[in-house]
């Protein structure tokens, strides 16, 4: 059982990259920092938002720690800046969120039920997700595929080509 | 039950995190645009409707989506911007409800062998191969992706946040 709910995982997850590829693959530096309206999420700030989230599901995974994610610099009581800065390049944000990717895969298929059976180690979370592992398909699924949605919708706004 | 129950969890709570993203979105602003080419809520809760159908197919469930509907919301078709060209914002949400109740009872029950099954949209099978791969990406990715969008939508309509981020 434990296999099949973790392919059921990945298969979303390994989605998600692909699609994460193609939504920013003819994206310059500049244009990663694009707010075209106020409010919108622009891609170095999603794609840094989204990068933080993947040592967490590894540790979640692997019976690890971390500390509350709400609390870092791109975490979910930030905004984005415009200072180029604090994100750096493309493709050094992209190859950030690739290798996440691979660790959380990896961390996945390593895992054990006692692992993702253990108590939420994060108080804030404990509420909503009991578990360690309970937390894993809204982090993996609903989480970032809601932010890639937003970048496919900020792609339009700039009158880019729907990928 | 060989799909994950994490799957099928989120199928639910997706539906809940759409209520939120349209819950202050009043019926005749259903289909604006605030810029060329971005998916309004009219077409993107229509398109959802009709992924059921997609889903039914493949899982062997008896759901079809209204007459006329795929053409107007299947994944190609062209987005219009007159309000009077989509149906009523509860007509639209009513028919995902009974998309999403009338084929997640059959999906949950499938078996090892119906979800191995090779996927039956040929162009799809690229990259869902099987049947368990298109309803895992139906159910979350692709359901998802298009609520991302609903959420940018808002921020571009000058709307508030829906879920913090």
């Amino acid at each position: 059982m434990l296999d099949l709910c973790i392919e059921s995982l990945l298969i979303g997850w390994d989605r998600n990259l692909d699609y994460a590829k193609k939504l920013v693959a003819d994206l310059s530096d500049e244009q990663m920092m694009l707010q075209p309206r106020p409010g919108m999420n622009h891609p170095a700030w999603t794609f840094s938002h989204m990068n933080i989230y993947h040592e967490v599901i590894a540790q979640l995974a692997s019976g690890g720690t971390f500390p509350d994610p709400r609390e870092h610099r791109f975490g979910m009581l930030s905004k984005p800046e415009a200072e180029a800065s604090l994100y750096g390049t493309k493709q050094s944000i992209i190859g950030q969120y690739e290798q996440g990717h691979a660790r959380v895969a990896e961390a996945l298929r390593n895992t054990s039920a006692a692992t993702l059976e253990r108590p939420m180690p994060l108080e804030r979370w404990k509420k909503l997700f009991p578990k360690a592992g309970s937390a894993l398909g809204y982090l993996m699924l609903v989480h970032e595929s809601t932010h890639l949605g937003q970048i496919s919708a900020w792609r339009r706004v700039q009158g880019l080509a729907s990928v | 039950m060989p799909i994950s129950q994490a799957v099928l969890d989120h199928a639910r709570v997706n539906r809940n995190m759409l209520d939120m993203l349209l819950k202050d979105v009043e019926d005749e602003r259903m289909a604006a645009q605030p810029a060329a080419g971005m998916n309004h809520p009219a077409w993107i809760v229509g398109h959802l409707a009709v992924s059921w159908e997609q889903a039914s197919r493949w899982a062997g469930a008896g759901y079809r989506a209204p007459q006329g509907w795929l053409a107007k919301f299947d994944m190609g078709s062209r987005l219009l911007t007159g309000r009077a060209e989509y149906p009523a914002k509860a007509v639209l949400l009513a028919e995902l409800d009974r998309g999403y109740g009338s084929v997640t009872p059959v999906i949950e029950n499938l078996s090892d062998a119906a979800l191995a099954d090779v996927m039956p949209t040929e162009g799809f099978r690229g990259f869902l191969p099987t049947v368990e791969h298109g309803l895992v990406f139906g159910m979350t990715g692709h359901y998802l992706y298009h609520l991302g969008q609903l959420s940018a939508w808002r921020r571009a309509m000058g709307l508030p946040s829906a879920m913090g981020v």
